[in-house]
């Protein structure tokens, strides 16, 4: 006989009660900085719970059945991040959401620039001034649920001016012999005029499930120039749902890049809101995605002010019964003239039991802008295959050859050059 | 000595349309054959059953290529095995770079001969030297395949990868077609430069001005899926006289 209590306990409440078990855990230590935003945050999770199955934009994701599982936040753990091979980045690491100072790399960081854990007391002013503020979590349960959580995470602060030649790296990197919920939390700031590439990865060290459900709330200043970079590798029972807002000022330029080699169900929710005038925005995006795992970028780009340029561009290649969704929307308000807006999804689909749905969408308010989108679904082009196949490469490597192109597209764009070779080693690791 | 290439009998359909309707054609290694007919007289069909594509049933006859069954060899075996075809519409690939592209190919046919793959280093020589002998563009290496290449630049990056494939068998599609005389003049430059006693050429084209440039040792008429004539160089001339009306009064009657 099943327990019916367990049958009707909703997974809202079993995320709850592991909050009030977390909370246990924490109130005494220094970490409790926000304990306001948390309650609030937490009040409005357990209010508006879940996305229904039903909802619009998660339609073709379901993420019910991940949701069900127990999932514990993990106590500290101790695993060897193994980072990126020749990025040459500053990198700060957080093992099971906390920092290790041990494993960081960030003494020779310029002076005035801030890579630091929010349990640093120096910094907690200016974590508080910034801390949701970007990333608003009344109508995103999943931003709300990691509020609810934060006690530590990545800030970077960016000083007026500056410019950063190495990328800073952010590694989130998880252990556990149990079923675990991480969630990490990155607050970035830049100043007018800064630049600089920030790399964010996650790392699965466990073969227990894993729900990541991360948060990453960007502000880039007046002139500033960021490029934003964002790799997710997971394992078969890892499941991913990545939050990025960012909020642009007066002649920012930002570059998103989300990258995704893996993982059960993966959802991306990327919002970018350029609220002033002569803001850049790029916005690209590649999966690799092969057995039963199920990517979905669902994006939001909002132009509010006029005389913006933005420009959306996904790609996917999926193989053996994976799924993907792309659900973009470009949104012109109606003070946005003269906004430039592209969007482009390309996918290739290589098995009859492998689906993509595409909802590229438009929705404009202003009457002097340039738009456009478009969507493309299908197979490898065969003509290409016959022509590589015609000069003596074997079937299996004309078909690697093709698809490592088509993903080529999007990773020679990645304006961190160091980041090119890492890309291409993952795609290719998958395509084999 | 046994022929590079043995037709014997072919009969082939597309779509359950018969195009080929029994051709033979026997091709000697050093041999160039020029192979000329009217628009839909299933020349190109010929090039494209030999390369191996698969919208064509083959629905009788043979073809032996150094005395082995060509047609149940795959694409890419054919190619490792010697056969070169030149396409008529070469196909562009975004993101494939050509040094990429000529890397994978001369390294598949290299191991198929027993040899070590060629060096990054050695490749860029071997592409240099072969670009000079085409008078390819050497900056073309650097871009993808055929993307954005103009139409001559595309026939000539053929040759060139004939160059560099060194072939036993060498298919020229239409090669001619849709380039200027100039252009038409330099890739037939560097077919001629090509040319051994151990290689052979079967040229296919619609019209005899190619000929002036590469002087075959035989030519085939092709109406209507048949051989309907073969003979000498001059008989190219004859044709570009008298029109193919000539030939096909000829095989009517």
């Amino acid at each position: 006989m099943v327990n019916t209590a367990n049958v009707t306990t909703r997974p809202e409440d079993r995320f709850v009660a592991e909050f009030e078990r977390f909370e246990a855990l924490h109130t005494n230590g220094s970490s409790e900085h926000f304990p306001l935003l948390r309650q609030k945050a937490l009040r409005q999770f357990s209010a508006t719970g879940f996305p229904p199955r039903k909802s619009e934009s998660w339609k073709y994701t379901n993420i019910g059945s991940i949701l069900r599982r127990p999932y514990s936040a993990p106590d500290t753990g101790t695993v060897r991040a193994s980072g990126l091979d020749g990025l040459g980045a500053y990198v700060a690491v957080f093992v099971n959401g906390h920092f290790d100072a041990s494993q960081s790399t960030l003494d020779d960081l310029p002076e005035d620039i801030t890579v630091a854990s929010f349990t640093d007391q120096t910094q907690a002013g200016r974590v508080r001034a910034h801390l949701a503020r970007y990333a608003a979590f009344e109508h995103e349960p999943f931003t709300a649920l990691n509020t609810a959580f934060v006690h530590d995470g990545a800030l970077v602060h960016l000083p007026a001016g500056i410019a950063l030649s190495r990328p800073i790296h952010v590694i989130h990197a998880v252990t556990a012999s149990y079923a675990a919920l991480l969630q990490p939390r990155t607050l970035v700031i830049s100043e007018d005029g800064a630049q600089a590439q920030i790399v964010q990865s996650t790392e699965v060290h466990t073969k227990m499930p894993v729900l990541i459900n991360s948060v990453t709330e960007i502000r880039v200043g007046a002139r500033a120039q960021l490029d934003h970079l964002m790799l997710q590798a997971g394992t078969p029972s890892t499941s991913n749902v990545a939050n990025v807002s960012v909020y642009q000022e007066t002649e920012s330029k930002f570059y998103n890049g989300s990258f995704t080699f893996g993982g059960e169900v993966v959802r991306n929710n990327i919002s970018i809101l350029p609220d002033a005038e002569h803001c850049e925005t790029l916005m690209h995006g590649l999966f690799v995605a092969r057995g039963t795992s199920h990517v979905d970028n669902n994006t939001l780009m909002d132009h509010a002010k006029p005389n913006c340029f933005s420009s959306e561009y996904y790609k996917g290649i999926l193989d053996e019964h994976a799924t993907g969704v792309f659900n973009g929307k470009v949104l012109v308000r109606q003070d946005a003239q003269q906004t430039n807006a592209y969007q482009t999804n390309r996918s290739i689909v290589l098995t009859n039991t492998a689906h993509m749905y595409s909802k590229p969408a438009l929705e404009i308010y202003a009457d002097d802008v340039k738009c456009s989108h478009g969507a493309t679904t299908g197979q490898l082009d065969k003509d290409g295959l016959f022509y590589l196949r015609a000069r003596g490469i074997r079937a299996d490597e004309a078909r690697r050859l093709m698809l490592i192109s088509f993903a080529g597209d999007i990773i020679e764009k990645v304006p961190a050059a160091s980041l090119h070779r890492v890309l291409y080693r993952e795609v290719e690791r998958l395509l084999r | 000595m046994t022929p590079v290439l043995e037709i014997k009998g072919l009969k082939t359909s597309v779509e359950g349309m018969l195009i080929l309707k029994g051709v033979d054609l026997v091709v000697n290694t050093g041999e160039v054959h020029a192979i000329m007919g009217p628009n839909g007289s299933g020349k190109s069909t010929l090039a494209a059953v030999l390369a191996g594509r698969e919208e064509y049933e083959v629905e009788r006859g043979t073809v032996l290529y150094q005395g082995a069954n060509l047609l149940e060899m795959e694409v890419d075996e054919r190619a490792r095995k010697g056969v070169f075809l030149a396409f008529q519409y070469p196909v562009e690939l975004p993101g494939v770079s050509m040094m990429n592209f000529l890397k994978q190919a001369v390294n598949a046919l290299r191991e198929h001969r027993g040899q070590d793959p060629l060096s990054a280093a050695g490749l860029l020589r071997m592409a240099k030297e072969k670009a000079k002998l085409i008078g390819l563009d050497p900056r073309l290496k650097q871009r993808s395949v055929n993307e954005g290449f103009s139409g001559g630049e595309k026939k000539r990056n053929e040759i060139f990868q004939l160059a560099m494939l060194e072939p036993v068998l060498a298919v020229l599609d239409e090669t001619d077609s849709g380039l200027d005389i100039d252009a038409l003049r330099s890739v037939a430059d560097g077919v001629n430069q090509l040319r051994t006693t151990s290689r052979a050429f079967v040229i296919i084209t619609h019209y005899q001005r190619l000929l002036n440039y590469i002087v075959p040792d035989f030519v085939h008429v092709m109406v209507d899926g048949r051989i309907v004539r073969s003979g000498g160089k001059e008989l190219a001339l004859d044709l570009e006289e008298k029109g193919y009306d000539w030939v096909r009064y000829d095989a009517a009657a």
